[in-house]
């Protein structure tokens, strides 16, 4: 793991702010995919 | 509606660059090969910058809350807004108890810590509340002290007994792997900090330059970082910057030219405060701004006075010490930063996508 658990322990914010950005990064992920999609097989 | 001119963009962007990486010995654990990492991860530190400053070209004139809504909705963009607002916050609180800690360490041992950090954040506070624009005028009068402080410290240690150019060699000794390995370490501190400028690209009044005149600053920031790094080790050496809590306070108590110029203590304070008031107010209105966009105003000050009156508390509460502090900083920090400054990537991708539909569109529309 890149981050220790006991990191996010100790510090909430700094494990709100890890986690919340990873969804993120996955949900944007998906809408990126969605929107290529959308590109490719609209004509 | 307030404006900041290109002038002062460059003058908030290059002491933000400073800043606090003045206090560390950015990319050490390449040993003295450092300000070798620091040049690569300049290069793609550049990259970065270009994404962040592609955004507002998109959408000149518009801010990130609205720019976030008209490409993803608002649905999605709130919470991403409100995640982006905890990160400056988090960057913020990282900053303020850095520097109140160094200034309680190096000039005011003997005042309390919280007594520091109030009067600390009441000058940011009476700053952020008269506005964006004032900040970055504050900015505009301060950076040119800045300077000469930094300058006057690599000349007169240039001419100290103490500085030795061979500490230096032989340059990529143990070869580019140790380089390659510090690299993102020094991308994201302090290139991908970067971040928290897509919350003012709407104030300044020509966007047309706000790329031109962003790596201008970042490139001019980023030599003035490699030369105090450079100093650092050609007076320290590899081993003692590695280990010092505040490299540039020790490089700078280490000057004694003919015993007349020695104590230059006072000069590493001045240059370690107005970087971190700089950095703090930065984070901490790019916190405010976001906050209030989440709520659909338009006046930050209530938000800036509210949670600057917490903010030393929120510090002291957050971290226990200056090594707590650090420990929280290297381990976590970096990934929040490289975090933050990837989801902007996406985000950009997405917009230019977006645009490409709507142009589609409008082809077999007309077709």
């Amino acid at each position: 793991m890149l981050v220790e658990l006991s990191l996010l322990k100790a510090d909430p914010l700094l494990a709100i702010i890890l986690i919340g950005g990873s969804i993120y990064i996955i949900i944007l992920l998906m809408y990126l995919s969605f929107q290529m999609l959308r590109l490719l097989f609209k004509r | 509606m307030e404006r900041i001119t290109t002038i002062q963009l460059f003058t908030l962007i290059m002491i933000f660059e400073i800043g606090s990486t003045t206090l560390f010995a950015q990319g050490i654990g390449a040993d003295r090969d450092a300000w070798i990492v620091i040049l690569i991860s300049y290069v793609i530190g550049l990259g970065l910058i270009w994404v962040f400053t592609q955004i507002p070209k998109y959408y000149p004139n518009k801010n990130f809350s609205e720019i976030l809504t008209t490409t993803l909705g608002a649905k999605i963009a709130k919470p991403l807004l409100l995640l982006f607002g905890l990160y400056f916050l988090s960057q913020a609180l990282h900053n303020f108890y850095e520097f109140g800690m160094l200034i309680n360490m190096t000039a005011l041992s003997k005042t309390p810590l919280l007594v520091i950090l109030y009067l600390f954040i009441i000058v940011i506070i009476y700053i952020l509340s008269l506005g964006v624009e004032v900040l970055a005028r504050t900015a505009e009068i301060l950076l040119p002290y800045l300077l000469l402080f930094l300058i006057i410290t690599f000349i007169v240690n240039f001419f100290s007994e103490t500085f030795e150019l061979d500490n230096l060699l032989p340059v990529l000794g143990n070869g580019l792997k140790p380089v390659l390995a510090e690299v993102y370490d020094v991308v994201a501190f302090p290139f991908g900090e970067m971040v928290v400028f897509l919350m003012f690209w709407h104030y300044v009044n020509k966007p047309a330059l706000i790329r031109k005149t962003t790596f201008l600053a970042v490139s001019l920031a980023t030599i003035l970082i490699m030369m105090n790094l450079i100093v650092m080790l050609a007076v320290l050496g590899p081993e003692l910057t590695a280990n010092t809590e505040i490299p540039l306070l020790e490089t700078l108590l280490s000057i004694n030219i003919a015993n007349i110029i020695t104590n230059l203590d006072s000069v590493a304070v001045f240059i370690m405060f107005f970087g971190g008031f700089f950095k703090t107010a930065i984070h901490f209105m790019g916190f405010c701004l976001a906050i209030t966009w989440l709520f659909n105003g338009n006046k930050p000050e209530w938000c800036i006075t509210i949670f600057g009156l917490l903010f030393p508390l929120m510090a002291i509460y957050r971290f226990s010490g200056i090594d707590d502090q650090r420990w929280k900083g290297s381990e976590g920090g970096i990934y929040s930063i490289l975090l933050f400054s990837a989801l902007p990537i996406l985000l950009l991708i997405i917009i230019f996508l977006k645009k490409k539909n709507a142009s589609k569109k409008e082809d077999t529309h007309v077709s």
